[in-house]
């Protein structure tokens, strides 16, 4: 796995100020493939961010960046955060691996601020989220449209399982339960580690299929709990990576 | 539905809060507490509260806290925290009632001390005696026509009725996102820790929907509060808003269009060093209450001297009658429904639901 760069020095604060100059992002990211190798490992292995697995399993580091405040959906909220920096999580280092019965990805990023549970108004809780289309077109920024729906899974430390969150455009989406899904986070030494893991088949109401030995497109997103971001106020992959599955 | 709220609904209901009148018996805060928060998550919340002017208010220093509208453009505004709302603390009731120690211990509260509460500055008003001066200011959602919550909301979870403007949430959509407590610039919102949801008034909307008026306005035994229409010519809340101009809103200069009004106090002239009235002193700055209701103060307080003189002289005010309040249930018609000649059901989630009172 690559290093993870010590907080407080990635270059996210610059690239803030160059967007609020009008300067295009730097988008060096965009097409890194994620490649789901496959193991002969049990789920129970593959969904402890520690698990051994994860050692050897090969690792992308994505840059991330704020959402456009031009798609945050009410006036009030691109007002408010015209002058204040969202998106704070610069990068996310991605791991993906498969044991032909379930897709596992486990994100991983610095965090100094642990932000686990909701005990004041004044913080909510870190969180990320793994995007995939349901139809391959399926546009990312309004996470998705009526014809061409998008499924998130959506992780949080406070909750015993994450959601299966499926949308049709900005402010649509639907949280449902999925028995298939699972998530597990650990923060430590100032970062986290959260995996990520599905069935790659689930049956539900506009839930992504994956196989083994295809290809597909996916994004992601965390939320710095501890700088106030929910809902819209999170930082991306702005475009959609390619994802292999190994056959 | 009014999506996004921005403007006047087909009909809308309003409230007027008389402070002349208001005792600061709390019989409206406790109605709606009883009828409306007594679950898990909702021990703090108190969608009606009643506050001694000057004073800081519930939440702690709310009016400092921004939100709200300038020329139409959205304010940025914080959510008040736990402490600075107070209120719903844990006492020790058991030591003091069940294990023998009632001579020993007394009833306190238990875990984090309270800094601030729903009532926290009570009586405490300001000014030097014997002119200190102090008024109550019952509070509550005021319903807005163009509500910063509604707006603020990227759910779209809400939304202001069509029928008579209450402004409500769909928590079916609602994911605790919590913009429409800082976009509301009266703090009027509280968030349900247990659930993850915001929560605010509802206007008593299932009783209004079988013609009974709100809770904390049946409740007040100050005949202090009126509830109507706002365009209903026969309702006392147009008289006192429309037709006479003495009933204003709280803080006009938030931009919300709030409709709950209150008719602005009186009180005594200011004692002189004689220990006489002096007639045109105010006791309370007149400069006040211009901060609290905006610059219509002014002429509201010259209407209700120029009637009360009136009626004093023998002769006959329209809106002296409409404030004295003679016949109870005039206050709220068309709204006056007895809430205990109905069969109310009760709602699946162990609510009260919209019993008697
Ligand atoms: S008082 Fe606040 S919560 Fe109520 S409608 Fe107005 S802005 Fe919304
Ligand atoms: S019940 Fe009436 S008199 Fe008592 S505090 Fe409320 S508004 Fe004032």
């Amino acid at each position: 796995m690559q290093a993870v760069e010590p907080g407080g020095v990635s270059p996210y604060r610059f690239l803030l100020v160059a967007a609020r100059l009008g300067s295009v992002r730097r988008r060096s990211q965009d097409v890194d493939m994620i490649k789901a190798q496959r193991v002969e490992a049990a789920d129970s292995a593959l969904i402890d961010p520690a698990g051994s697995e994860w050692r050897s399993a090969p690792s992308t580091r994505l840059s991330l960046e704020p959402t456009p405040l031009i798609s945050q959906p009410s006036a009030y909220v691109q007002a408010k955060w015209e002058t204040i920096d969202y998106g704070a999580i610069g990068n996310v280092s991605v791991q993906a691996l498969h044991n032909d019965g379930g897709i596992f990805f486990r994100l991983q990023w610095n965090d100094a601020t642990e932000n686990d549970d909701i005990r004041d108004t004044d913080q909510f809780t870190d969180a990320a989220a793994v995007l995939f289309p349901v139809k391959e077109d399926a546009p990312l920024t309004s996470m998705g449209s009526p014809d061409e729906p998008v499924n998130a899974w959506y992780w949080r430390p406070d909750m015993e399982t994450p959601f299966s969150v499926t949308s049709e455009g900005t402010s649509t989406t639907i949280r449902t339960i999925d028995p298939n899904l699972r998530g597990n986070g650990a923060h430590t030494g100032g970062a986290w580690a959260v995996v990520i893991g599905r069935a790659l088949q689930s049956a539900g109401d506009g839930y992504v299929q994956l196989t083994a030995g295809e290809e597909g497109k996916v994004a992601f997103a965390v939320w710095q709990g501890g700088n106030d971001e929910r809902a819209g106020l999170k930082a991306v992959t702005l475009e959609w990576q390619p994802l292999e599955l190994e056959a | 539905m009014n999506a996004k709220g921005n403007a006047a609904t087909q009909k809308q209901a309003a409230m007027v809060f008389d402070l002349n009148k208001c005792m600061g018996c709390q019989t409206c805060s406790v109605a709606c507490k009883t009828l409306w928060t007594r679950a898990e998550g909702q021990e703090y919340q108190w969608w009606c509260t009643v506050n001694t002017l000057p004073g800081r208010g519930h939440p702690r220093d709310w009016e400092s806290m921004g939100g709200g509208y300038a020329d139409d453009v959205p304010q940025a505004g914080r959510r008040p925290a736990r402490q600075e709302w107070g209120g719903g603390w844990d006492f020790n009731y058991d030591e003091v009632l069940h294990s023998g120690k009632g001579q020993s211990v007394h009833l306190q509260v238990v875990g984090e001390q309270p800094e601030w509460g729903p009532n926290w500055d009570e009586d405490q008003g300001a000014g030097e005696y014997p002119n200190s001066y102090f008024f109550y200011l019952p509070r509550l959602c005021n319903h807005c026509t163009k509500p910063a919550c509604v707006e603020a909301c990227p759910r779209g979870a809400m939304s202001k009725r069509e029928e008579d403007g209450i402004v409500l949430r769909d928590e079916s959509r609602c994911r605790g996102y919590q913009f429409c407590l800082e976009a509301c610039p009266y703090k009027k919102i509280y968030f349900n820790f247990a659930r993850e949801v915001s929560e605010h008034c509802i206007l008593c909307y299932p009783r209004l929907e079988q013609n009974v008026a709100p809770s904390c306005v049946r409740g007040c035994p100050g005949r202090a509060v009126w509830f109507g229409l706002l365009d209903d010519e026969t309702s006392p809340v147009h008289k006192l808003v429309k037709k006479w101009e003495v009933a204003l809103p709280l803080h006009p200069e938030y931009g919300t269009e709030p409709n709950v009004f209150y008719i602005p106090p009186i009180l005594p002239a200011r004692l002189n060093e004689a220990n006489d009235f002096e007639e045109g002193q105010p006791r309370v700055p007149t400069e006040y209450l211009e901060s609290l209701f905006g610059p219509r103060v002014r002429p509201a307080l010259e209407t209700l001297s120029r009637e009360m003189e009136s009626t004093r002289s023998g002769g006959k005010s329209e809106l002296m009658d409409t404030l004295i309040a003679y016949w109870w249930k005039d206050m709220f018609k068309p709204f006056d429904q007895d809430p205990g000649e109905i069969e109310w059901s009760r709602t699946p989630g162990g609510q009260p639901g919209q019993g008697a009172g």
